[in-house]
Formats: structure tokens, sequence, C-alpha cells
């Protein structure tokens, strides 16, 4: 075929399929738009550990092992033992081959591990597996990692972020593995077939998949930021199934023809941080007060609109489900009450009230909390002046951990494991500029607790944790707020079933009715 | 020697403005390590890693040399957020831009010209006050809020066009930027009236459009061959800015219908500090207004004999 006639037909299959996609609802289809609300920047966890370059990376890259529906670790592409507390021993599956038809070894997996402790590559996961000793390919088909000491932590983590992909590959792009140039290659159910940031990524089928064959034969991510645009978009058909769902506007969402909302609880904490290194927050008495004066029911219900419930404890609800089951420990609470909030302020260094400048970002939720908040607190006579800033200079500002005061924080996270969160809240290490602990609260036995904590296992982490809380409610750095539901919308031609811990949403999408 | 001359300043607008650019990024608060991080935990080593590769630590001096030596050489380095090179970057996304830009303006002269000079011709009538008003009820209206009423009526409730993208074949990114065009347009389309009604006017009173008349020439010819050219220069300078402007800034549209375009690039890059991007976006955008300046004053001399013989 000469040049010109392919373009012709390449044009006139263009068209073609421009007029027959959005037609013909009757026959069942086997290709599916996921509308993004930011573009994913990478399909590699070292560079792209954020909401939507997880979400693609989750249907082309599979992780070690995974979790099931409760939260507990679960093999994926390798089962394993534990032949000491510190250890681990992973056997890959046989016969597993990466999309590109070469088989996976367990040098492959070793060197994807061992590559997130190379400063050189600069991982966003790199945080996650500081505890990691040695990681090294022995035998046939069997990888060992060897820890600093026990952390019952680590499944849960590798499940999360040890995402295996060619030696080959990712040693010659230690910086760019994954982005739209390099790309990627994985042993998942998807493979990508193109990768823009303008136009999207568009995925398919992966012949050489171990596991059950997804039932979609492609999928597509647009990204569309506008939030309106996105409804509008999954309104008209063009867009099938979406993650991009503020649950504020799931009223929006849950009147949508031919659409089904879906909630299902996030791993995430919402909460105010109190910096005490300096000024009237350093007063223990201030901070119960204000603990006291916040109504988090109503600020609850005005971000949640109903999918989602207070907060009274500082972990992510999931976390709390995981740990305790139904079995909640007995902890210092603060009710919403204005007499016990001005009779702990009367107790304070500040008995008629303070004035205190109040950051927030611009654009988002923050400052939706903040007038909440700030109508709350005046009532008891704290006059808090909202300063916004733009989002991203507010956030480099707070990264930088300059001009903290009282903020608005709004954290998720990965895995069931309190763990990973405590120390974002308490430890020393993180209230340094561009860790989390944004109060600045940690003291060398949070420091003990914390490390403690790490090695802990079933009654003994439950004692950590809950030691750990009983700190956080009683000296309030923080003032738990709400936890809320994810949330997602899926046409109705589609069935899946989300939950907070597994992955396999691609996987397991399938047209409804088969 | 004219042209030379215009070379030199264009390079030193150029220079001045990529000084100024990163000179501002680098005094704002923040770099950019949070993009670097992803927002999540980070050990010291990776954050001393990353200092290192990136020379966060050097002079600003030392920094803006280092950038401007590759620079001269082709290289504007690799984008921090998307790891692509710059030029891959924006070389995707000028076309967007580009084709949005150009319908845009389209619109804009194709009705904006004719309406103004209609206008003019019917000075104080109901046709001139029926275009003024609709000129400053399309000039009051704000872009984003149009597009938002652009999608509710044609793309969802009426479904003729799509709702978001910019479309992969030459004829769906024509549906695709049709309402987008449209917001873009509309309020541009009311300045060009204006400016098209009043350089008409101006010249009404003008001896060559009395003589025109007097000689019995027909409405017709009176305003298209003389008054519009005449007119010509004044439209014309508006209308290069107006390109220019689409270029480089429709980013609330853009956001409206989901297009990646240079608008969008530039205020997400500023955000995430990516002085590589920002820097070539801030070039590109000096580039484009030198040379659509330039094409306006080629223009006059096509347009205006009495430029050519002063020149």
């Amino acid at each position: 075929m000469t040049y010109a006639k392919a373009a012709t037909a390449a044009v006139v299959l263009a068209l073609t399929t421009a007029c027959s996609s959005g037609a013909g609802p009757a026959q069942t289809r086997d290709s599916l738009v996921w509308g993004l609300a930011t573009a994913p920047n990478s399909l590699d966890i070292a560079h792209g550990f954020n909401k939507s370059s997880t979400l693609v990376q989750s249907a082309v890259l599979d992780t070690i092992v995974a979790l099931d529906s409760t939260g507990k670790p679960a093999p994926r592409l390798a089962d394993w033992t534990q032949p000491d507390p510190a250890s681990y021993l992973f056997t890959l599956r046989k016969g597993i081959r990466f999309s590109d038809g070469t088989p996976v070894t367990a040098d492959d997996a070793a060197f994807s591990l061992s590559r997130h402790l190379d400063p050189k590559v600069a991982s966003q996961a790199a945080s996650y597996f500081t505890g990691v000793k040695r990681v090294e390919a022995v035998g046939e088909g069997q990888v060992r990692v060897t820890l600093k000491r026990p952390s019952p932590a680590f499944l849960a983590v590798a499940a999360t972020a040890w995402q295996v992909t060619p030696r080959k590959l990712a040693e010659a792009h230690p910086k760019d593995l994954g982005s739209p140039e390099v790309g990627t290659v994985g042993t998942g159910p998807f493979k990508v077939s193109r990768f823009s940031l303008t136009s999207g990524v568009v995925l398919e089928r992966n012949p050489s998949y171990w596991g059950k064959p997804p039932a979609l034969r492609k999928v597509e991510f647009k990204t569309i930021p506008d939030p309106e645009t996105l409804r509008l978009a999954v309104r008209s058909g063009e867009v099938d199934a979406t993650d991009g769902v503020n649950v504020r506007d799931a009223r929006k969402w849950t009147n949508l023809p031919g659409v089904k909302a879906i909630f299902y609880p996030g791993n995430a904490i919402a909460y105010l941080s109190l910096a005490l290194k300096s000024g009237p927050l350093k007063d223990p008495h201030v901070r119960k007060a204000i603990a006291h004066a916040v109504d988090r029911k109503a600020v609850a219900q005005l971000m949640t609109a109903g999918h989602g419930t207070p907060a009274t404890i500082m972990l992510p609800k999931p976390q709390i489900t995981a740990l305790y089951g139904d079995d909640l420990p007995g902890l210092p609470e603060h009710a919403h009450d204005l007499a016990a909030a001005k009779a702990e302020l009367a107790k304070s260094g500040y008995p008629h009230g303070f004035e205190l400048k109040a950051p927030y970002a611009s654009t988002g939720d923050t400052g939706t909390v903040m007038q909440a908040v700030a109508a709350d607190l005046a009532k008891i006579g704290i006059r808090l002046v909202l300063e916004p800033s733009p989002t991203d200079q507010y956030v480099s500002r707070v990264m930088e951990h300059d001009r903290l005061s009282i903020q608005f924080v709004n954290l998720a996270y990965g895995t069931p494991e309190p763990i990973e969160v405590l120390p974002d809240l308490v430890s020393r290490a993180s209230a340094e500029p561009q860790g989390f602990n944004f109060s600045g609260y940690g003291t060398a036995e949070t420091d003990r607790r914390l490390d403690a904590l790490s090695s802990a296992t079933g009654d003994e982490k439950k004692t950590q944790v809950t030691a750990l809380l009983k700190e956080i409610a009683e000296q309030v750095p923080y003032v738990p707020l709400y936890s809320a539901d994810y949330a997602a919308a899926l046409s109705e031609k589609f069935t899946v079933g989300f939950d907070t811990w597994t992955v396999d949403t691609f996987a397991n999408l399938r047209p409804a009715g088969r | 020697m004219a042209v030379v001359k215009r070379l030199c300043s264009a390079i030193l607008l150029l220079g001045v403005l990529s000084v100024l650019t990163y000179g501002l990024l680098a005094a704002a608060p923040g770099g950019p390590e949070h993009v670097l991080l992803g927002g999540r935990p980070s050990t010291p080593e990776t954050r001393a890693a990353i200092r290192e590769q990136y020379h966060l630590d050097d002079p600003f001096p030392v920094r803006y040399a280092r950038w401007l030596g590759d620079a001269v050489r082709g290289d504007f380095g690799t984008s921090i957020y998307s790891r692509e090179p710059v030029t891959a970057v924006l070389a995707e996304r000028l076309p967007v831009t580009a084709a949005l830009a150009g319908y845009a303006l389209t619109l804009t002269v194709v009705v904006g010209v004719p309406a103004g000079l209609a206008a003019a011709m019917r000075r104080g009538g109901a046709l001139d006050q029926g275009i003024t008003l609709t000129s400053l009820v399309a000039l009051s209206v704000p872009p984003f809020a149009l597009s938002i009423l652009l999608l509710y009526g044609f793309a969802v409730t009426l479904g003729w066009f799509p709702v978001f993208g910019a479309g992969d074949t030459p004829l769906e990114r024509l549906t695709h930027l049709t309402l987008p065009a449209i917001a873009l347009a509309t309020a541009q389309a009311a300045i060009v009236v204006r400016q098209m009604r009043a350089a008409a006017l101006d010249l009404a009173a003008q001896d060559f459009l009395t003589f025109a008349r007097a000689r019995g020439l027909p409405r017709r010819r009176v305003w298209i061959s003389y008054a519009l050219r005449n007119a010509a220069l004044p439209v014309l300078t508006v209308g290069g800015l107006l390109l220019a402007a689409n270029l480089t800034g429709s980013v609330f549209v853009e956001q409206a219908f989901g297009l990646h375009g240079l608008g969008a690039l530039l205020i997400g890059a500023v955000g995430q500090k990516d002085i590589p991007v920002v820097q070539a976006l801030v070039l590109l955008g000096g580039a484009i207004v030198i040379a659509v300046n330039l094409l306006i004053d080629l223009a006059y001399v096509a347009v205006d004999p009495r430029v050519r013989r002063r020149a």
C-alpha cells in the first residue's frame, strides 16, 4: 500500500470509529473510557506515587504480593515464607512473563525493590523501604529480603509499592522509567499501548497475563481537570467511569441517569494540625479548648455530604477497623461543648481569647473547612485571621514548615498499618522540613514507642498504637475532623466491586450482565 | 539593516524575559522538591540526592548560566514533572493551542469585521444598536461561564458536539474545538466589532469617502474597497494581539473543555516550579509576540501603500 493510500485508509478508519463510538448500546462493550481528574505523570511508582498514576500502574504492573479485601497480605507474583522474623523468602510463580514476552526472573524482582533504595533514583517510595537491609536473588525464582529488624508492615508496603519491572529497562532509565517517552513493561492484566500527558493513556489486554484474562480488551484514560466538565462527560456517555468524584458533590453524581455512584471507606484522615512550638498553641489548654469548640459533626457533614463520619481517633477509619475491629479502645475525647471549651480557655494563659493567623490554600476544600473552624472558634474568643494563598505556594510553605499555625490537613495512605501514619504525626524526624509532622509534637518517648511499634505484632502492636493515640488525644497536637469515603462513578453498562485495599479494579471490570 | 536591528532587539527581549522569569521563580517560596518527592514522606538521603541532581544548592547566577548554556545549544532540559524533554512537552501541546487560537481568530474576524462595518454603515439605526448591545453582552460574559453554558446546551442537551478533549483526526479536531473556539471568540469578536465600528466611523467623515459617494459609486464599493481597507490597520493590530493572547493564555477555556494546551501547561508548571518548562514557555510566548508583531507590520505594508512609501 502506498503512503497516500495508507493515510486515506487510516482517515476512513478513524472516521468510522468516530461515528460508531457512542452508538449501539445494545451490544456489550469491551472497551472502557476512564476519566481522571489529574494526568498520570509517570507509570513508575518511584516517580509517580500519586492517585492517578498509581491507578494506571495498578492495571499494568503487578506488585510482588497483594492485599485481600480485609487488608491482609496475599500472594500475587510470589508466595512467601518467613525464615526468621526479619527476613522474607519470596518464591515467584512459575512461567510468568512480562507483556513483551520475556520471562520474569528473580533478578528482575529483586532489582525492582532495591532500586527504590538507590538515592540516584530518588524514589518517592524510598521512605517505605528504609527498613530493608539487603535484597538478593537466590536460587530458582526466589528473592530473599533481609530487613534491618523485624517489620510486620513490610508485606503491606510491598503490596503497595514493590512493582516488578524488567531489570534491563529499569537500570537503563533510573530517572525516567515510566515517563511518556520510555513507558513501562509489566506483568499486569493490561499493557501500555499509548501514554501521553495530553491525549491520555491507552491500555490493551496483555496476552501473556498469568491470571484470568480481563473482560475488557481496551481501557482508555482521559484527563479532565474541571470537575463539572468531567461530570458532563460521564453524563453524556463519553466517559464510562471515573474516580474523580469529590464526595462533597455526591448529590450531583447520585442522580445521573445510567450512572452508579459508588462509595467506599477511604484510607485517609482529615484533621487540624496545631503548631505547638510557639504562640498560643503552645498552651495545652488552648489546644483542648479548640478541640472542644470545633463542631466536627457539622464539618463532616459539610465536607462529606453524608458519605463519611466525624473522626474522634487520629487514624484513617479503615486502619482503625483493621487493627481493632469493633472493639475500639477507650481514648479521651473532646466532644463538641462550648462551655467546656470556654472553661479550658479560661485555664490557659489566654483567658480572653487571642488572634491567630491561619494560612490556607485558596483552591480546593481547605478554605471551606477553615471558614467553618474560624466560625466555631470565634464563639470562644479565638479569632482566626484567614490568609489564603495559591495552593502551590501554600503547599511549598507548609512543607518547608514555614508559617505553621492551625492548618487543615487531609492525608491519604496506602496500607492498613498504623505505622505508615503515626510517624507522620508524632516522630521528631517528620517535624523537620519536608516531613508531615506539622504540629511539631514529638518526644524521645514517642520516638521510642514508634520504634517499638515498627516491629510489634498482635497485642503488642495494639498496645503501642493505643498508647500513642492516647498521648495524641491527651496532648491534642491534632484535632481529628472526619474520615471521608472515596467515591467513584461507573456507567451502568459496566460492573465491578470497589474496596479500600484491593487494586484489581481493571482486571475485574466487566460489561454488566456478564 | 532594519532586519538586523529587529533581530537584535528580539534576542535582547528574549534574554531579559528569561532572566526575569528564572529570577522570579527562584525567588518565589518553595522549590521543585515537592513535585519530585510526590508530596510523600521522604528520606534525608533522597532529599540530598534531589538537591544535588537539580543543583538546587548552587547560587542563582550559576544555575541560570547552566540553563542558558544548554538552551543556546538547543537543549531546553527535561520537565521535572513528567521527565520528558521540554521540547517534546511543548510540541505535544502547541498543535492544540494553535488550532484553537487559529479557529477562534477566524471566527472573530469572520463575525467581528462584517458586524462592525454593518454597525458603522447603519450608524444610530436599529441594526447598529442591536450589534452594539450584543457586543456589550458578549464582552461581559466571562469565557469560563460561557464554556459551561455551551457545554450544557450543545454538548449534553443537544449532543451535537463532544464534551471534552481535542480529538485525534483533523475532522474530530474540528468538532472538538468548535465550542471552545466559540467560547474564546465571543468576547474577542465583540472587541473587534467595537474597534471596526469606531475605525469605520472615523473614516465616514473623511473627504475621500465623501468624494467617492459624490462620484456615485455604489455603497458596497465605497465601504468595502475604501473604508474596509483604511480601517484595516487598527483592526489588524487588535487581531494580532488577540492571536498572541490566544496562543499563550486561553487557560480558562482549555480548562473547561479538558484541552491540554499551553495555557494549562504554564499554570501547572509555574505551580510545580518546573523551571525548564516555564522558561521554554515564556521564550515561546515571547517569540510568538515578536513574530505576530512582525506579521502585523508586514500586513500594514501590504494593506497600506502609505506605510510602504514612508519606509
